[in-house]
């Protein structure tokens, strides 16, 4: 678990809205049916982290899912649950060119044409597309006759050097043949062969079919016995079966013949080619290396394989593909693109990020203050009213017996956590999401417990957490707390890097969904608290 | 000290920050939000009809030796993110630097170290000289339409 993970998680209220962290998810753990022990083991610096870390790799079937955050994950509405990219079927749609986005091919059309556009264009030197410019000749009064070549927009290549100039056929003719031209020779030799080969497979095939018909005909049919021959004498025979070495029976002719002969895959294995040599060092000192075509240039002209970049020639562009996401749980589509290119609807539903509630921290907490406490901002994106309740991980003495030394190592440093969060009792009601409420319409509920400092605006809420801070755990460092504060922030800046991190666990449920809030204090307590908000349910399914 | 001259027919947007001993030629166009900084005794010269667009960064400096001079020929386009940068040898060299992911051209002329025709792009400053490369109709005619008429919509720095 890098340090970087808890960087950058401080959350804005106003709209900058940052959730969840690659690495943290190997923490989580389901609250509700397993312990957290061993999450809360509020371990001090790095190494706590790390074991944390692996005691989520044994406790959870999910482990080790890496997801860049709650933007990218999405929702089944048939399953009612968040979906990782990795548990969705991606599945090819359309293919487009992108710069035709009138058109678009279905599977069959594309391979048919290798997944290569028709009609557009891309660019040999830096693939991005060509544009058809018409070439400025003043003596061209007529419009239609002014003659075309091809530019990129990028690296501002232009093919008038080269011979793909002229009307629009005539340059989709040109790269065609460009693309299809094969200047090997060894490959020509090679392909020869091997048609040489199947060819011979394939008549013989044929005469042995034949040959056996006949000898099964033959059999059919009672013979007169003729005179018998005079037998061949030893001599005869000899040079009859020497005239046969090498020769093969043809049914057809009724002889023996000499086969052709054919190139033997030992010959054609000797390359006849040298090696190159290797060049000197003033050779090198004269090479432009811009001329020369790299590697990727070269792949894309697979077929000449030029040496030099001004023997690339453009090819037709790459199509590009759709992709729908099937859930692989229940195979119903989460993401169904529209089949034109250029009608991309964003479907929001779609969107993990628009069923979990937000949480920022709206103020941070002081810890060396005698009643610590945080005040955490909630923002229900649903239109209808949720029930978040807030719990503490369980203790690690329940758990499973056979991490019972570790669960009872995790249980006492759960009890040496510096930090505690105070949870409200009652779940907490947060309103739906009302896009054209007015600011001035107040939101009332009775029931609301003495947590919630205020109701800002529709589908928001704002409660305030006590902090409950075990100065005996936190040591160290965190001593420091009870320090002045004026040396504190003289201390901070000479010993960065000796901070002491703790953090501290919150499980806030809703529904189906578990998010779990991990508040980490640096060091020294007046220090800034990231929060890190993971969906557990994601690694429950 | 610093002496800026612009030429009555540049067309210099409020917003471009130009300092030091700066000339533009005729016909440039600076867009705004371009930068054009020549520090300490250093000087940048711009020539005619040049295209300096957005997010441009010409600088030269003296680290290496006074009297750095960056000189930029006729018919040059700096596209967006672009970067030149002179200072770093004694001898007037102009560096170009990419800058943000986006393409970097220049088209130097002959007052230039870089050979005419030459284009730089691409995020590892891909270079090239492509003697038969032409700026196409359509720059021709988008950097004469703002020559007419980019006074007209946005405050200008006068010369």
């Amino acid at each position: 678990m890098n340090e970087g993970c808890g960087q950058a998680r401080v959350a804005q209220w106003d709209g900058g809205v940052e959730y969840g962290c690659v690495e943290e998810t190997t923490v989580a753990a389901p609250t509700t049916t397993r312990s957290d022990g061993q999450s809360s083991s509020g371990g001090s610096g790095g190494e706590g982290e790390q074991h944390v870390q692996g005691e989520g790799e044994k406790s959870t079937t999910h482990t080790m899912v890496h997801f860049g955050g709650l933007s990218r994950l999405y929702h089944c509405r048939y399953c009612v649950a968040l979906r990782h990219p990795d548990q969705l079927a991606h599945e090819i749609e359309v293919y487009y060119a992108s710069s035709n986005l009138r058109e678009y091919k279905l599977a069959n059309d594309a391979r048919a044409r290798r997944c290569r556009s028709i009609d557009s264009y891309a660019c040999p030197l830096c693939s991005s597309p060509l544009q058809m410019t018409k070439q400025a000749s003043p003596e061209a009064e007529d419009a239609t006759a002014a003659l075309l070549y091809l530019c990129c927009s990028y690296c501002h290549w232009t093919s008038l050097g080269s011979h793909f100039i002229g009307t629009e056929a005539e340059i989709a003719e040109r790269v065609t043949e460009a693309m299809q031209a094969n200047t090997h020779a060894r490959f020509n030799e090679l392909l020869g062969h091997f048609k040489g080969v199947v060819a011979e497979d394939i008549r013989l095939e044929q005469h042995q079919k034949h040959f056996i018909a006949a000898m099964n005909y033959r059999k059919t049919r009672v013979y007169h016995m003729h005179p018998v021959k005079k037998l061949p004498s030893k001599a005869q025979l000899l040079q009859s079966v020497r005239d046969r070495i090498g020769k093969r029976y043809d049914v057809t002719k009724g002889e023996w013949v000499t086969p052709p002969r054919l190139k033997t895959w030992g010959d054609l294995s000797t390359a006849p080619n040298q090696p190159a040599q290797q060049p000197a060092q003033h050779e090198f000192e004269n090479t432009d290396l811009s001329s020369v075509a790299s590697l990727q240039q070269r792949f894309e002209a697979l077929n000449t394989q030029p040496h030099f970049t001004r023997a690339l020639h453009p090819v037709f562009e790459r199509y590009t593909a759709k992709t729908s996401l099937r859930c692989r749980v229940c195979q119903h589509n989460v993401v169904r693109p529209e089949l034109g290119p250029d009608s991309s609807k964003f479907k929001i539903a779609q969107f993990a990020s628009n069923h979990v509630p937000r949480v920022v921290i709206l103020q941070k907490p002081d810890l060396s203050s005698p009643s610590p406490e945080i005040v955490l901002g909630i923002e229900n994106p649903r239109d209808y009213v949720v029930n978040i309740s807030f719990s503490l991980p369980e203790p690690a003495a329940g758990n499973d017996g056979i991490d019972g030394q570790e669960a009872g190592v995790a249980a006492e440093q759960q009890q040496q956590q510096p930090v505690e969060v105070v949870v409200p009792d009652k779940p907490v009601p947060v309103p739906q999401y009302e896009p054209l409420r007015s600011v001035e319409d107040e939101v009332t509920f009775d029931d609301d417990p003495p947590c919630v400092v205020h109701r800002a605006l529709s589908g928001t809420v704002q409660i305030r957490l006590p902090l409950r801070v075990n100065r005996d755990a936190a040591g160290g460092d965190d001593a420091a707390t009870e320090t002045h504060p004026e040396q504190q922030q003289q201390k901070e800046p000479q010993q960065p890097q000796q901070q002491r991190r703790v953090h501290t666990l919150v499980n806030m449920q809703y529904q189906h969904h578990v998010v779990q809030l991990k508040a980490r204090a640096h060091g020294n307590a007046e220090s800034s608290v990231v929060s890190v908000v993971t969906p557990l349910r994601l690694l429950l399914s | 000290m610093d002496q800026l001259t612009i030429h009555p027919t540049a067309v210099v947007c409020r917003g471009a920050v130009l300092k030091g001993n700066v000339t533009i030629g005729p016909g440039t166009v600076v867009h705004p939000t371009a930068t054009i900084v020549a520090e300490g005794d250093t000087a940048i010269d711009i020539g005619r009809d040049n295209m300096i667009e957005e997010q441009t960064v010409l600088r030269t400096s003296a680290e290496n030796g006074s009297g750095t001079m960056m000189i930029i020929g006729d018919n040059n386009v700096f596209e967006i993110g672009a970067g030149a940068f002179a200072g770093t040898t004694p001898a007037a060299v102009v560096a170009l630097v990419h800058l943000h992911d986006s393409t970097t051209t220049m088209l130097s002329t002959a007052h230039s170290e870089l050979e005419d025709h030459t284009i730089v792009y691409g995020p590892r400053n891909e270079t090239r000289v492509d003697p038969v490369h032409i700026q196409p109709e359509t720059f021709k005619e988008e950097l004469k339409l703002l020559q007419e008429s980019l006074g007209k919509y946005h405050p200008m720095i006068q010369p």
